[in-house]
């Protein structure tokens, strides 16, 4: 899975934003906390959940099984404004 | 210290407000923009839009009694790189409201002109007329990149109405398409006819016509170089009373400079002797592009600030020089909006200047290069000039716009004062004269 080309990653200061271009089913701008925009990163290049968990695991300290949670969740809520392509 | 105005909401909830942190130093930001009004000093992010009155501290650190200010970015952190932190608003706020299809279109039917008014930028250019092909190109290229859900359409020219059989195939054309439009049409005013009125009213879908005008007749006649003996002068005062009656809001651009403002009283004592509804028409004095980029500009916008109660006066609505924007400035013009402008040749610019090297393509020929629309537009290479500049946010937002005034900060400084002052007089207004139902208990 890829972050959709139509959604746009913009840094200001420290704070990641996920803008959508022209989107007909969003019409918002994610500002990502630093799990989210960790894993927005990923999305940048093709990938898989487990890779992007493999990848977290390797950056946090915290339980394989919370993390999975959160990119879980994070993927849902990208994938429910369009935002990923599978 | 009082707020005035509150930053734009939009923006604040998306930007994250700043936390002020225990052994950083901060400072005014290089947005602040201080200016005076009826004897208080108030302070303005021309970035935030957040308003405040007093005076900001030259430093203060977190916990001092300045925090809210500095979750709003009016202080910042010393050294803080302010002209990548704006670039990176306007782009991400740009990316946002970007259209996938195009909303806009500029129209120049024909650079020909039946006026030679002495200033016209368009003077030297090739004066083309649209072929039979290139009109259908244009309808084409609407149609395929046009935003359905609705377009405007801006007649520019040259005189567009010199070509109003042009209009009327365009105009056609997206209607049978069943796509909903309304157009605005640049003009000199000197052809609108009882027919071209009921075009308008009827086909065009005109809402606005904006019509330039030199002062007095003297000075019309000597500017405008009409060809042929046409009583221009008393023809267009005519064209505006009809166009007003017809509900059409007429904008009347003034155009002016030191050799025809002496004329000014007596050119408002004409018009409103011709125009009975004076409320559908906007008037202006828009200072001639070599009065804007000579050294005179600022003392020539000092003359049109103080003529404007003129216009009142005369019955007439003045159009404020500066908007009183209370929102973070997303597009300054029609270049860094997305519109598209199509040139008599099909050519495709960004602006209505159509610079050369801005030419971005052809719809005839078919090569179109949106790339370099783009880079022509660019928002994150601010000129070295400008990232100084507290006004930043007001101006334009991209380097290579082609317009550039002599004392451009000073004239923006003033005309920005300008605007904010009369926002807060109208607040205090509000407040003091309370309307009679505000009264009841």
């Amino acid at each position: 899975m890829k972050l959709k080309s139509d959604f746009i990653v913009q840094d200001i200061d420290d704070t990641q934003f996920l803008v959508p271009l022209g989107h007909e089913a969003f019409n918002g701008i994610v500002r990502s906390n630093k799990t989210a925009a960790f894993i927005v990163n990923c999305l940048k290049n093709d990938t898989t959940k487990d890779q992007i968990v493999d990848a977290m695991c390797l950056q946090y300290d915290a339980p394989r099984e919370t993390i999975d949670a959160d990119v879980e969740e994070i993927l849902a809520t990208l994938r429910g404004i369009g935002a990923i392509e599978e | 210290m009082k707020e005035i105005f509150s930053p734009d909401t939009f923006l604040f909830k998306v930007l994250p407000k700043a936390k002020p942190c225990t052994g950083v130093t901060y400072v005014p930001s290089r947005f602040a923009f201080s200016f005076e009004c009826d004897g208080k000093q108030y302070v303005t992010s021309t970035l935030t839009k957040q308003c405040i009155e007093g005076v900001l501290p030259e430093t203060v650190k977190a916990g001092e009694g300045f925090d809210s200010l500095i979750e709003t970015y009016m202080l910042v952190p010393e050294g803080k790189d302010e002209v990548a932190f704006y670039e990176s608003i306007s782009s991400m706020m740009r990316l946002f409201s970007k259209k996938k299809r195009i909303g806009g279109f500029i129209i120049l039917p024909t650079l020909h002109c039946n006026a030679r008014c002495i200033y016209c930028y368009e003077e030297g250019r090739a004066q083309s007329k649209m072929t039979p092909e290139t009109v259908e190109a244009t309808l084409r290229y609407i149609l395929d990149n046009c935003d359905k859900n609705g377009i405007k359409l801006n007649w520019f020219g040259g005189e567009p109405l010199l070509c109003p059989e042009i209009i009327d195939r365009i105009s056609d054309g997206i209607r049978e398409a069943g796509i909903p439009y309304r157009s605005n049409v640049v003009t000199n005013g000197s052809l609108i006819t009882p027919e071209i009125l009921e075009k308008m009213q009827g086909p065009w879908h005109t809402r606005n016509i904006q019509v330039s005008m030199d002062g007095a007749e003297p000075d019309y006649i000597a500017r405008k170089r009409y060809y042929g003996d046409l009583d221009a002068y008393h023809a267009v005062m005519q064209n505006i009373s009809r166009l007003s009656e017809a509900g059409i809001t007429v904008a009347l651009r003034v155009n002016v400079d030191e050799g025809n403002w002496s004329g000014i009283p007596q050119f408002l004592n004409d018009l409103k002797q011709w125009v009975d509804h004076k409320d559908r028409v906007h008037v202006y004095f828009s200072p001639l592009m070599a009065v804007r980029a000579g050294e005179g500009d600022i003392a020539f916008w000092k003359k049109v600030l103080a003529a404007n109660p003129l216009i009142a006066e005369a019955g007439f609505k003045p159009v404020p020089y500066t908007e009183p924007v209370m929102k973070f400035r997303i597009h300054r013009c029609m270049a860094d909006s997305g519109s598209v402008v199509i040139a008599p040749d099909g050519g495709l610019y960004p602006c209505e200047h159509c610079a050369a090297e801005s030419c971005y393509g052809n719809i005839v020929s078919g090569t179109i290069d949106m790339a370099a629309r783009e880079e022509y537009c660019r928002t994150d290479r601010t000129r070295a000039m400008c990232r100084e500049c507290p006004m930043l946010p007001e101006c334009t937002s991209f380097a290579n716009c082609p317009w550039v005034d002599y004392h451009c900060r000073e004239s923006h400084e003033m005309l920005a004062a300008e605007a904010l002052r009369r926002i807060i007089r109208n607040q205090q207004d509000l407040t003091e004269n309370p309307d009679e139902d505000d009264l009841i208990c």
